[in-house]
C-alpha cells in the first residue's frame, strides 16, 4: 500500500517524528491507516464481488490482465459476468493483486488508455483498482467476501437512500460499526476500528455493544497492528469496559501484549510492576523489550532503574538499544546516569544510541552528561561527546565547552570544542 | 535496524526479479507524434537521431537509446539503462540533459549533469527498466517510468567523511543493501517548464524500516547554485527553515552565466525540515531531515516504510525539475505556481549611471527569522528569497509569496546602490496577485582595457591582475550551525567559486589576441600587472580609474628562461567536465596560454575529453597541446591520473575507468563479494591504454595518509610498505592484505599554491614518503600539479612540471605525448612555480655527467667516492631564491598518530625530512642579474650555479635538490602567484605593492627528481630505509 507523502505540516510534523525511531524494535508510533471503506466506495465507479478466473501476463510480466467472475454489483453498472482488470506491475518484488482462484471485492474505476496500454493489450474495456492494493479485498473462501460485501453494500445503501430520521441514521452507523468488528475480514474489521472515533456519544456501550467489543479484542485472527489500532483505540476513547478484555489479552506477539498494557495505563489499570518486571527475564527479547518500554513509560525512578540495567545488561545489542532509545523517551534523570554508562557500550550503534539518547533528553543536565563523557569516556567517545556537546546548542562561552578547550588533553577534543567539525572539501 | 540475515534472504528474491525483467518487448517503444492537448504538446520518445533530437550544449550527454521528455517549452533527457561512472550518474534512468525549447538558431545549452535519489544516504536508485507509459500522443502527460532496485553509489561515500570527524557511521545506513524496490515517473505535462519526477520506494520485505531520501544533485556547468535562503554558493551543511516560512526553503536552484546563459534549472520539492549537504559541485538534499543532525548520528532515518502489505509499506516522493530562463527567479516562479503560494510580482528598472543596465542582478531579501537555521539557533544574517536579473531594457520581474522584503541589486565591477561597501536596502510589500514596483538606481563605474605584448611587439596571451580593493566586494550570508560548522554564501552571487584571492580585485585572461577588452571596474586607483607564466618576465602600469570611461593599459613583457630543452606542463587539470568545476573548455585553454603552459592533460574526473577541437577554435594550435588524462577518482582512497588515454566514442565518459566495479544489478555491495577496485587493478587498467602511459598518483597524501577522509594509511617507512586502513571502510577487498602498490610510474607531490599545502603536505609528508620509497628502490618520478578547478584562486600550471623533450614548439607536443610520458616517466623532469633549474651530476673519476636532460644519463659511475652536483639556476626577478637543500640518501624523521577509519583506530604515519646539504645565497653561491632584453623594462632573470662536492661516498647515493625563497629574505611571487598574502600591513594600494618582503605569500621553489651515483661500481642499490633514531 503505498503511502503519499503527507503535505500539511501536521501530518509532515507526525510522520517526521515517527521516523526517529527506526529498529524493529520500534515503539508505537503514529501508523499510517488504510482508507475508510466509504472513501473507497465514493472513488470508485464500479464495485463488485467475485472471484478471479484468470490472471494472465504480458510484456515480459510487466501488465497484467486479471479476469473477475462477478457475482454481486455494490455500485456502478452490472458488468454481467465478467470483466477485466489491469494491473502495471512495475516492481515485480511487489505481490500482485489478484491470485487465480481467489475470492475479491474490488473497488474499479476505468483503467488509463495509455499508450502503452493500447500498445499492448488488445482493444477491450479494461478497469483498474482504484487505490491499489487497499482497494482489493481478497480471501481464500467465499463467506468472507460475502460478509465484507454485506458490509459494503449497507453502505450503499445508506449513501443512496439516507434515513431521514437522524436518530435512526445515528442507530444504524452505529450498528454497523459493531457489526464491522465482528466482520471476518481485517479490512472491514479495521474500517468498524476506525469507525469507532467516529460515533458520537459512543458511551455507555450496550451489553451487546460491550461484548462485541470484548469478542473484537479477543480475536486473534486479526493482524498484530490492527489489534494494535484498536487497543490504542479503546484506551483513546476512555473504553474502562474494555479492561477486563484487555487484562485478558495472552499474545506471543510481544507487540500485542505491549500495546494491551499501554491501553490498560492509558485506562488507569496498567497491570502490576512487579509482573511487568518479571518480563525484562524472559528469554524472548521482544517481550523484554516491550517489558521495559512498559516500565520507561511509567516514569517511576524505580521503574527507570529497573528496566534501564536492560541497556546495561541485556546480551543482545538490539535489546539495549531499544531500550536506550526508549530511555530517551522517557526523559527521566535517572535515565542519564544510564545513558552515560550506555555511551561507552561495546558496540557502536548502541553507544550512539546512547549520544542520542542524551542529546534527545536535552537540556543542561544533557550538556553536564555530554561534558563528563568527554572527559572520561573512551577516546573515540570523547571525540564524539564534544561535537554532541556542541551540537546541543550550548554558546562558545559557556564554562562547560570553555573547560574542555583549556583542560583537554586530547588536541582533536580541544580543536572540536573550539572549531567544530573536521570538514574538508573533496 | 534491519535483521542482516532477513535481508539477505528477502533481496535474493528482489534481484532475481530484476533481472528477469531484462527480457523487453518494444511495444513500449512505439513512438507517435506530440500529444496535442488543450495546454499545447507533449511527448516522450526513445531517441533513434541523436543528431537531431538530443538536447546539446556544453554537458550534453544524450545519445541514442535514450529517451526525450519535450513539451512546447521544454525538453528534457533520461539516460537509458546503462552503468557508467561519470559524476552522481553511476546508473541510467535519470535526468541527464535540458533545455528550454529554442528558435531555430539559436543553439542548445545544457548544462546539468545529472540528478540521482540518494537512497538512505549511500545508496542510489539503480534503474534497470524503463517503460513509456505514455507517450502524449492522446494529449495527456507524457509520462516515463524507470524502476528498479537499490544499489551503492560508488561516487560517494558519507561514511569516510563522518569517520573523519572522528567517530562511525551508523551501520544501517552504511554500504546496506535495502529490501526495496523504486519506481520514478518522469511526467511532463504540456504547456508546464517542470517534469514532475515521482519515486515511489516500495519495501518488498515483511520487517519495518526507515530510510533517510534525498537527491545526488549535480550541476557541474556554468549554474551558480543557489539555496533558498542561503543565496549563491555551496554552504556545507545547510539547515532547514520554519515551516511556516512564507517563501518556502524548498528550491535548489542552478543560475546560469557565461556559456549556459539563458538557461537555469531547478529542483523543487514539498517537504519541510529539509536541508542539504553540498560538497565539490554536487548538493545533497535531505528531505524532512536536519543534515548536520544526521550526519552526527543525532538524527536517524525519519522516513518509516511499514511491512509488505501493510499501509505505509512505500512512500511516494514528489517533486519537480524546472527549466528556466536563465534567472534564479524563474524557478522560483515555477515553484510558486506548482505549490499554488499565492504570489505576487515585484519589477522594476534598474539604472545605472542613469541609463538602463542588463545583466544586473536582482536580489530579493525576507525575514531572517523565517530563513535557514532558526530552529538549530542559527539563523542567518540574510534570508535570500529569489533573484531576478534585469533584460536589455533594463527591466526585471519576479514572483514571491505574499510579504515584507527587501530588494537589493549589483553588477560586477560596479559600485552599489548608495555607493557603500554594501548594497543598499529597498522595502517593499507584496501582496497576492498584485504588482509592486520597485526602480533602482546605481552609481555609475568606469572600465579597465588592458593590452599585452611580447618584446617583439606582438599580442600575447597573459593573466592580467588588477591589485587592489574591491570597493564593492561581495555581497556575504554567513551562518554558523551549532559551533559545529561555518557557511558563507553570496546574496548577489556565488562568492566564493573563483574570487580573486586578497590583494587582487580582478584577473582577465588574455587570449592570443593579448586584448582584455573593456571590462567594467569600479573607479579607484589600481596597479595592472601582466604575466605570462614562469618563463616570462612581468610588466605593471598604475591606473586610475574614472566613472563613465575606459582607462586603457599596454604592457610589454619578455621571455627571460631559457629553458631549451624542457617545456613546461601540467598533468593535474580539471574543467566543465568535473562536478566540481565551472570552467569551460575555452576558458581552461586561454588559462593555459595565459599561464604560459605549453602542454596539459585535461584530467577531469572519470571522464576523458577532447579538447583539441577547441584549441583549433581558438586559433592556438602553434602555441599549445593536449593529451587525454582523466582522473580516476575513487572517494577515499586516492586519486590517479592516467596520461596520454584512448578516448572511447561510445562511452559517455569517453571510456573513464570503472573503478567502483560493475555487479550485477543490485549487488554493487561489499556484502555480495563485490568491491571497488584495488589501486593495483586501477594502474593495470589504466596501463592497458595502448602506447607508454604515466599513470601518476594524485596528491600523494590522499593515498598513503588518511586525513580529510580519503587515504589507506599506508607506512611507507616499512618495506615494503603497507596499508593499515580496515578493507571494509573503503569497500575493497577484505582478501587483499596490502592496497600498496608500486605499479604506478609518478607520484604527484606538489598540487597547488598555497602555504599551508607546502608546509604540511610537500614538506610535512610526501617528502618523506617519496624518500621512503626512493630508499628502498621504488624509483619513481616526481611531478608538479595544478590540480586547478579554477582560474583565478587556484592558477594553471602552478606549480608546473617541467618535462624534457626532444622539441621545445609546443604547438606539436601532442604528436609526441608518448615521448613525453616517458620522459616523465624516466624522472627527467622538476617541478617549479618560477625557477628553472638544470640539474647534473659529475665524477672526475670516470669523466661522466648526469642530469635530467636528454641526453644525459640519470646515473654516473664514480671510482673515488667523489661527485659534484651542480645546479645552474635561471628565474625571473619577480621569483626571488635564496636557498638550495640538497637531499642525499635521506633518512627520515617517524611520527604516528592515531586516526578513527570508521571501523576502529588506526596508526597514520607521517615522516618529516631534513635536508643534508644548505647553501644560502651570498654565503655558499652568489645571484646575479642578467637583462635579457634591455628594450623591454623588466625582462630580466636571476641567474646563479651552485655546486656541491660530495666526497668519501661509499654507498650508492640518490640526490634531489630543492631550491626555494624563504619568509624575509625573498619575495613573495604576488601578484603573480598571489595566494596567502598576509593581510597586516597590506591596508593600503600602496602595502600591496611594495614587494611584500616577509608578508607570507608564496615563495619561489622548484625541486628535481632524483640524479643517481653507482659508487661500488655494482649497478645502483638503494639504500633502504633510512629512518632517524
Amino acid at each position: 500500500m503505498t503511502l503519499s507523502f503527507p503535505t500539511t505540516p501536521a501530518a509532515l510534523a507526525c510522520a517526521i517524528m515517527a521516523g526517529v525511531v527506526t529498529s524493529a524494535f520500534a515503539a508505537a508510533a503514529p501508523e499510517p491507516t488504510p482508507p475508510r471503506l466509504y472513501q473507497l466506495l465514493s472513488g470508485a465507479r464500479l464495485v463488485v464481488a467475485g472471484r478471479v478466473a484468470q490472471v494472465g501476463s504480458f510484456d515480459s510480466g510487466r501488465l497484467d490482465v486479471t479476469t473477475l467472475a462477478v457475482t454481486r454489483t455494490l455500485k456502478g453498472e452490472d458488468p454481467s459476468g465478467r470483466l477485466q482488470v489491469i494491473e502495471l506491475r512495475s516492481l515485480p518484488s511487489t505481490p500482485a493483486l489478484f491470485s487465480e482462484g481467489a475470492y475479491v471485492l474490488a473497488f474499479l474505476g476505468p483503467a488509463p488508455r495509455t499508450s502503452y496500454v493500447r500498445g499492448v493489450l488488445p482493444a477491450g474495456e479494461y478497469l483498474q483498482a482504484t487505490e491499489g492494493r487497499a482497494s482489493v479485498l481478497s480471501a481464500p473462501d467465499a463467506a468472507t467476501i460475502e460478509g465484507a460485501a454485506a458490509v459494503v453494500a449497507r453502505l450503499v445503501a445508506a449513501s443512496r437512500t439516507p434515513e431521514p430520521d437522524a436518530e435512526k441514521r445515528r442507530a444504524g452507523e452505529r450498528a454497523l460499526v459493531f457489526d464491522e468488528l465482528a466482520a471476518r475480514h481485517p479490512v472491514v474489521a479495521e474500517d468498524g476500528i476506525a469507525g469507532l472515533a467516529a460515533l458520537p456519544g459512543l458511551q455507555p456501550l450496550s451489553d451487546g455493544e460491550r461484548t462485541g467489543l470484548a469478542a473484537a479484542v479477543a480475536r486473534t485472527d486479526l493482524s498484530a497492528r490492527v489489534r494494535e489500532r484498536l487497543f490504542a483505540q479503546l484506551a483513546s476513547l476512555h473504553l474502562s469496559d474494555m479492561v477486563p478484555a484487555l487484562r485478558a489479552v495472552h499474545s506471543s506477539d510481544a507487540a500485542v501484549t505491549a500495546a494491551a498494557w499501554t491501553a490498560l495505563r492509558e485506562l488507569g489499570a496498567a497491570p502490576d510492576g512487579d509482573a511487568i518486571a518479571a518480563q525484562l527475564r524472559s528469554t524472548d527479547s521482544t517481550v523484554r523489550v516491550a517489558a521495559a518500554r512498559e516500565l520507561l513509560a511509567r516514569g517511576e525512578s524505580a521503574e527507570v532503574d529497573r528496566a534501564g540495567r536492560l541497556a546495561l545488561d541485556d546480551p543482545e545489542p538490539k535489546v539495549r538499544l531499544a531500550v536506550v532509545e526508549a530511555l530517551a523517551a522517557s526523559a527521566s534523570p535517572g535515565a542519564l546516569v544510564v545513558l552515560e554508562k550506555a555511551f561507552v557500550d561495546p558496540i557502536w550503534e548502541v553507544r550512539q544510541g546512547a549520544g542520542r539518547a542524551i542529546f534527545q533528553i536535552g537540556g543542561r543536565p544533557a550538556a553536564e552528561s555530554f561534558t563528563r563523557l568527554t572527559f572520561n569516556a573512551t577516546p573515540e567517545m570523547q571525540r564524539y561527546a564534544v561535537i554532541l556537546l556542541r551540537a546541543s546548542g550550548v554558546a562558545q562561552d559557556d564554562p562547560l565547552l570553555v573547560r574542555i578547550r583549556t583542560e583537554h588533553p586530547d588536541a582533536e577534543v580541544r580543536e572540536a570544542a573550539e572549531h567544530g567539525l573536521p570538514l574538508h572539501e573533496h | 535496524m534491519l535483521d542482516a540475515a532477513f535481508i539477505r534472504d528477502n533481496l535474493a528474491a528482489v534481484k532475481a526479479n530484476c533481472v528477469n525483467r531484462n527480457v523487453r518487448t518494444d511495444v513500449d517503444l512505439v513512438v507517435t507524434e506530440y500529444g496535442q492537448g488543450p495546454g499545447g504538446t507533449t511527448l516522450v520518445k526513445e531517441v533513434t537521431s541523436a543528431a537531431t533530437e538530443c538536447v546539446k550544449g556544453p554537458l550534453s550527454r544524450c545519445r541514442n537509446g535514450d529517451y526525450l521528455l519535450a513539451n512546447d517549452r521544454i525538453r528534457v533527457v533520461v539516460q537509458s539503462i546503462q552503468r557508467n561512472i561519470l559524476n552522481v550518474g553511476q546508473y541510467g534512468g535519470q535526468i541527464i540533459d535540458a533545455d528550454l525549447v529554442r528558435a531555430p538558431g539559436d543553439p542548445d545549452r545544457d548544462s546539468f549533469e545529472e540528478w540521482a535519489s540518494a537512497i538512505n544516504i549511500e545508496n542510489a536508485a539503480h534503474y534497470t527498466d524503463l517503460t513509456i507509459i505514455n507517450d502524449g500522443s492522446d494529449g495527456q502527460p507524457a509520462i516515463l517510468r524507470a524502476t528498479g532496485v537499490d544499489d551503492l553509489l560508488d561516487f560517494v561515500n558519507p561514511s569516510s567523511v563522518v569517520a573523519d570527524f572522528g567517530f562511525p557511521f551508523p551501520a544501517s545506513a552504511n554500504d546496506a543493501d535495502l529490501p526495496i524496490e523504486i519506481q520514478t515517473d518522469y511526467i511532463l505535462e504540456p504547456g508546464r517548464n517542470w517534469l514532475r519526477v515521482e519515486t515511489t520506494v516500495q519495501n518488498v520485505s515483511a520487517a519495518p524500516f526507515s530510510i533517510f531520501f534525498g537527491e545526488y544533485l549535480g550541476g557541474s556547468g556554468q549554474i551558480e547554485t543557489f539555496q533558498a535562503g542561503y543565496g549563491f554558493g555551496e554552504p556545507l551543511v545547510g539547515a532547514s527553515c520554519p515551516a511556516s516560512a512564507t517563501s518556502p526553503c524548498n528550491v535548489i536552484a542552478y543560475g546560469a552565466f557565461g556559456e549556459a546563459a539563458g538557461l537555469s534549472y531547478g529542483y523543487v520539492h514539498n517537504i519541510p525540515g529539509s536541508s542539504s549537504f553540498s560538497t565539490a559541485g554536487v548538493t545533497v538534499p535531505l528531505l524532512g531531515s536536519e543534515t548536520i543532525l544526521a550526519l552526527i548520528g543525532a538524527a536517524t532515518q525519519n522516513f518509516p516504510l511499514a511491512a509488505l502489505g501493510n499501509p505505509g509499506d512505500s512512500l511516494t516522493f514528489t517533486r519537480h525539475f524546472v527549466v528556466g530562463d536563465g534567472s534564479v527567479s524563474s524557478i522560483f516562479d515555477a515553484r510558486n505556481e506548482i505549490q499554488y503560494l499565492g504570489a505576487g510580482t515585484v519589477e522594476g528598472t534598474v539604472l545605472v549611471g542613469g541609463s538602463p543596465a542588463a545583466g544586473v542582478r536582482v536580489s530579493v531579501l525576507g525575514n531572517p527569522a523565517q530563513g535557514p537555521g532558526v530552529a538549530l539557533g542559527a539563523m542567518m544574517a540574510r534570508n535570500v528569497v529569489t533573484q531576478a536579473v534585469t533584460d536589455a531594457a533594463g527591466n526585471y520581474s519576479l514572483t514571491v509569496p505574499g510579504g515584507s522584503y527587501n530588494v537589493v541589486a549589483g553588477v560586477e565591477g560596479t559600485p552599489y546602490q548608495g555607493g557603500g561597501s554594501s548594497p543598499a536596502l529597498n522595502p517593499v510589500s507584496v501582496v497576492p496577485f498584485q504588482t509592486a514596483s520597485v526602480d533602482l538606481a546605481i552609481p555609475a563605474t568606469g572600465a579597465l582595457e588592458v593590452t599585452v605584448t611580447d618584446e617583439n611587439g606582438d599580442p600575447i596571451a597573459a593573466r592580467v591582475s588588477v591589485v587592489g580593493f574591491d570597493s564593492s566586494p561581495g555581497f556575504a550570508n554567513t551562518q554558523t550551525i551549532l559551533g559545529l560548522i561555518n557557511n558563507r554564501t553570496g546574496v548577489l552571487r556565488d562568492i566564493g567559486e573563483d574570487s580573486p584571492p586578497f590583494g587582487l580585485t580582478q584577473v582577465s585572461f588574455l587570449g592570443p589576441d593579448g586584448d582584455s577588452g573593456a571590462v567594467a571596474l569600479e573607479p579607484g586607483s589600481y596597479q595592472v600587472v601582466a604575466s605570462h607564466g614562469s618563463e616570462f618576465s612581468i610588466a605593471s602600469a598604475n591606473v586610475t580609474v574614472t566613472a563613465s570611461s575606459t582607462t586603457s593599459a599596454s604592457l610589454q613583457i619578455a621571455r627571460v628562461i631559457d629553458s631549451t630543452g624542457f617545456i613546461s606542463g601540467d598533468f593535474h587539470v580539471h574543467s566543465i567536465d568535473s562536478p566540481d568545476s565551472k570552467v569551460t573548455r575555452v576558458e581552461r585553454v586561454v588559462s593555459m596560454l595565459a599561464e604560459g603552459v605549453d602542454f596539459f592533460t585535461p584530467s577531469d574526473h572519470e571522464s576523458r575529453q577532447d579538447f583539441n577541437p577547441t584549441i583549433v577554435a581558438l586559433g592556438a594550435t602553434g602555441l599549445i597541446s593536449v593529451a587525454t588524462s582523466g582522473e580516476i577518482t575513487t572517494f577515499d582512497y586516492g586519486h590517479f591520473n592516467a596520461w596520454p588515454m584512448t578516448i572511447d566514442p561510445t562511452k559517455v565518459n569517453g571510456g573513464g575507468i570503472d573503478h567502483g566495479g560493475a555487479a550485477p544489478d543490485g549487488q554493487d555491495f561489499p556484502s555480495y563479494g563485490n568491491y571497488g577496485l584495488t589501486p593495483a587493478q586501477i594502474v593495470a587498467a589504466a596501463h592497458a591504454d595502448p602506447g607508454t602511459d604515466t599513470v601518476q598518483i594524485n596528491h600523494v597524501h590522499s593515498f598513503f595518509g588518511m586525513g580529510g577522509n580519503s587515504g589507506l594509511a599506508i607506512d611507507t617507512g616499512l618495506t615494503p610498505p603497507q596499508s593499515a586502513i580496515p578493507s571494509s571502510v573503503r569497500r575493497l577487498d577484505p582478501l587483499v592484505s596490502n592496497y600498496f602498490t608500486d605499479t604506478f610510474d609518478a607520484l604527484e607531490i606538489w598540487i597547488e599554491s598555497s602555504r599551508s599545502g607546502l608546509a604540511s603536505n610537500f614538506f610535512g609528508r610526501n617528502l618523506g614518503d617519496w624518500f621512503n620509497l626512493l630508499n628502498q628502490g621504488i624509483v619513481r618520478s616526481g611531478v608538479a600539479n595544478s590540480d586547478t578547478h579554477r582560474r583565478i584562486n587556484t592558477q594553471a600550471g602552478a606549480p608546473r612540471t617541467m618535462v624534457a623533450s626532444p622539441s621545445d614548439a609546443p604547438g606539436g607536443l601532442g604528436g609526441i605525448a608518448d615521448t613525453l610520458s616517458g620522459n616523465v616517466n624516466a624522472g627527467r623532469a622538476f617541478g617549479t612555480n618560477g625557477p628553472m633549474v638544470r640539474f647534473t651530476t659529475s665524477a672526475a673519476s670516470t669523466s661522466e655527467t648526469g642530469g635530467l636532460e636528454l641526453g644525459l644519463p640519470t646515473l654516473i659511475n664514480t671510482s673515488d667516492g667523489a661527485v659534484d652536483v651542480t645546479l645552474e639556476i635561471q628565474s625571473p626577478i619577480w621569483a626571488e631564491f635564496d636557498r638550495i637543500d640538497f637531499y642525499v640518501n635521506s633518512a627520515t624523521t617517524l611520527s604516528v598518530a592515531q586516526k578513527e577509519s570508521g571501523a576502529g583506530l588506526v596508526d597514520v604515519t607521517t615522516y618529516a625530512v631534513t635536508p643534508d646539504y644548505v647553501l644560502d645565497a651570498g654565503v655558499d653561491f652568489t645571484i646575479s642579474t642578467t637583462d635579457v632584453v634591455p628594450s623591454v623594462p623588466g625582462a630580466e632573470r636571476l641567474e646563479t650555479t651552485a655546486t656541491l662536492s660530495l666526497t668519501g661516498l661509499t654507498d650508492d647515493v640518490w640526490i634531489v635538490a630543492i631550491v626555494r625563497g624563504r619568509d624575509g629574505v625573498s619575495r613573495p611571487l604576488f601578484p603573480v602567484i598571489p595566494n596567502d598574502l598576509a593581510t597586516a600591513g597590506n591596508g593600503t594600494l600602496a602595502n600591496l605593492t611594495d614587494g611584500n618582503l616577509g608578508q607570507n605569500g608564496i615563495l619561489a621553489m622548484a625541486f628535481t627528481n632524483p640524479l643517481f651515483v653507482d659508487v661500488d661500481g655494482g649497478g645502483w642499490t638503494a639504500p633502504g630505509v633510512q629512518l632517524t633514531p
